[in-house]
């Protein structure tokens, strides 16, 4: 129960920093039966003046990972059947290896790290290389 | 809406547009062999001991590598380094004579003299992989120079040294240096991406559109032509996108389908119409009028797109239908700008009405 009210304090300082660095978002926090929460962030960015608009989620629950979630336009392969480099699933970008723990702000981490994905998205497209670096995933079946 | 904001004033389109001027450029390879060809030579001419020597030749460079506006040969075209031999004490000279003691001299070395080959006005000497060096004899004139007609029985006046100054003070008015030598003026520096005015990006990527667009020889704008219309409807906006744009769109109303052709007078020779062909040649007119108008309309186009593809696939058709993926290159080299000014912290993110853009902590993207 304690822990249920501190997780709450916690959405609510995340969802109050997110309207405060970006008021164009809706933001919602959802009590679901049997004690979890869900802070739901959505809104329209645009990360370079040449990339596209993109509607995008942030759902966050204050106990496993943020998730950053592409609505629209849905993300695509350069292939049919191809992989989307640095992705957790096929509109899930993946953004951080160790950099965000509980506490650390989605204003200042999950938004912007998601723009500069979107720009390195948009890149691979057109040139078949991510120029984002990062860390690739261990071998299959070894875990994150 | 929420954006990242660059530190670097350029918009991000200008920054991909420098890099694309960049792949359309000359090679710094290309660029170095056409140098070192044009000092070789101008050396040996203005070294002369002997028969040049009392008419005291000054070698300086011309054309589009001294101006910065070279494009680089698609497929099979030839690129060229252009020089002028000017025989300064050469007065009472005419231009047959003029034309054949630079011939003699430069035939007078071994190396060169298998490559020669006489052009109308000019003296060429060929070198492999499709370049060639054209130097033209000249006598001093009372403003600029003379150089030989076509079919070397008049002097003809023209003053390149002038429409490079012209050109220059248009493009950098405040960066003005004429590097003058005594006898053979180097050509100057390959210039490394983002350091091109841009104006000078501006002529290339107008003149890699005609390349593109019109395949008839006769019909194509002179560079010369072209250059001097870039210059005198450039509206000195600092983005190159919109310089582009400002410049078509001006052209395309003042050169309207069906209208009639104007006189272009060159700058630095007023009595010579730059635009003469438009008179001589049937169609050529008409021809300048619907490639202006439908360069503006795409770039009016490419400017309100938004998608590194739709950018990506305008740019091919406008620069490069072939595909031979300089259009790639170009974006590679955009995105590895974007990247190191992300490693710098030069990148911060803003919601809209956000009175302070934020910076951005350090991150790896993970996942397979």
């Amino acid at each position: 129960m304690f822990r249920r009210k501190k997780i709450r304090m916690e959405l609510i300082r995340q969802e109050r920093t997110l309207r405060d660095h970006y008021p164009e978002f809706t933001t919602q926090l959802r009590g679901f039966r049997g004690g979890t929460q869900l802070l739901v962030a959505t809104g329209r960015i645009q990360p370079t003046s040449m990339t596209n608009e993109y509607w995008v989620r942030i759902e966050y629950d204050g106990v496993r990972r943020p998730r950053f979630l592409v609505a629209e336009p849905q993300l695509a392969p350069r292939e049919e059947g191809e992989k989307i480099p640095h992705t957790w699933g096929p509109n899930e970008p993946c953004l951080y290896f160790k950099e965000w723990k509980v506490g650390v702000s989605l204003a200042d981490t999950i938004v912007p790290w998601g723009m500069l994905w979107l720009t390195f998205y948009e890149s691979w497209r057109v040139t078949g290389v991510w120029q984002g670096g990062g860390v690739e995933h261990g071998p299959p079946g070894g875990g994150a | 809406m929420a954006s990242l904001v660059q530190a670097s004033a350029n918009d991000a389109l200008d920054v991909l547009l420098e890099e694309l001027c960049f792949e359309l450029g000359l090679t710094r390879t290309q660029h170095e062999r056409a140098a070192r060809a044009y000092q070789s030579v101008g050396d040996w001419v203005s070294n002369d001991e002997r028969a040049l020597k009392n008419l005291r030749p000054r070698v300086f460079p011309h054309g589009s590598i001294p101006l910065g506006t070279a494009v680089r040969p698609r497929d099979t075209d030839q690129f060229d380094a252009d020089g002028v031999c000017l025989l300064r004490g050469g007065n009472g000279l005419t231009p047959s004579d003029a034309y054949e003691l630079v011939y003699a001299r430069i035939a007078e070395h071994e190396t060169y003299r298998p490559r020669l080959k006489r052009e109308p006005r000019c003296i060429r000497v060929e070198y492999e992989d499709a370049m060639h060096l054209d130097i033209i004899p000249a006598i001093p004139a009372s403003s600029g120079i003379l150089i030989p007609s076509a079919d070397r029985t008049r002097w003809q006046s023209t003053d390149p040294e002038g429409y490079r100054w012209w050109f220059d003070s248009v493009a950098k008015p405040t960066r003005l240096t004429l590097d003058r030598r005594a006898e053979a003026e180097p050509m100057p520096q390959f210039a490394d991406a983002g350091t091109q005015p841009v104006l000078k990006r501006i002529v290339q990527l107008i003149k890699r559109r005609r390349e593109v667009a019109i395949s008839d020889d006769q019909l194509k704008p002179k560079s010369i032509l072209l250059t001097t219309l870039a210059a005198r409807q450039w509206g000195r906006q600092p983005l190159a996108s919109d310089g582009l744009l400002g410049v078509l769109s001006c052209l395309a109303s003042a050169h309207s389908i069906g209208s009639v052709p104007t006189v272009v007078p060159n700058p630095t020779n007023m009595g010579e119409n730059l635009a003469r062909h438009w008179l001589e040649i049937p169609f050529a007119y008409s021809e300048f009028t619907e490639f202006v108008a439908d360069f503006a309309s795409r770039m009016e186009q490419l400017v309100r797109l938004q998608g590194a593809d739709a950018i990506a696939k305008a740019l091919e058709a406008l620069f490069d239908p072939s595909g031979s993926g300089v259009v790639t290159m170009a974006y590679s080299r955009y995105t590895e700008r974007f990247q190191r000014d992300r490693a710098g912290s030069l990148i911060r993110a803003a919601g809209s009405g956000a009175a302070v853009a934020r910076a951005i902590p350090r991150n790896q993207f993970f996942g397979r």
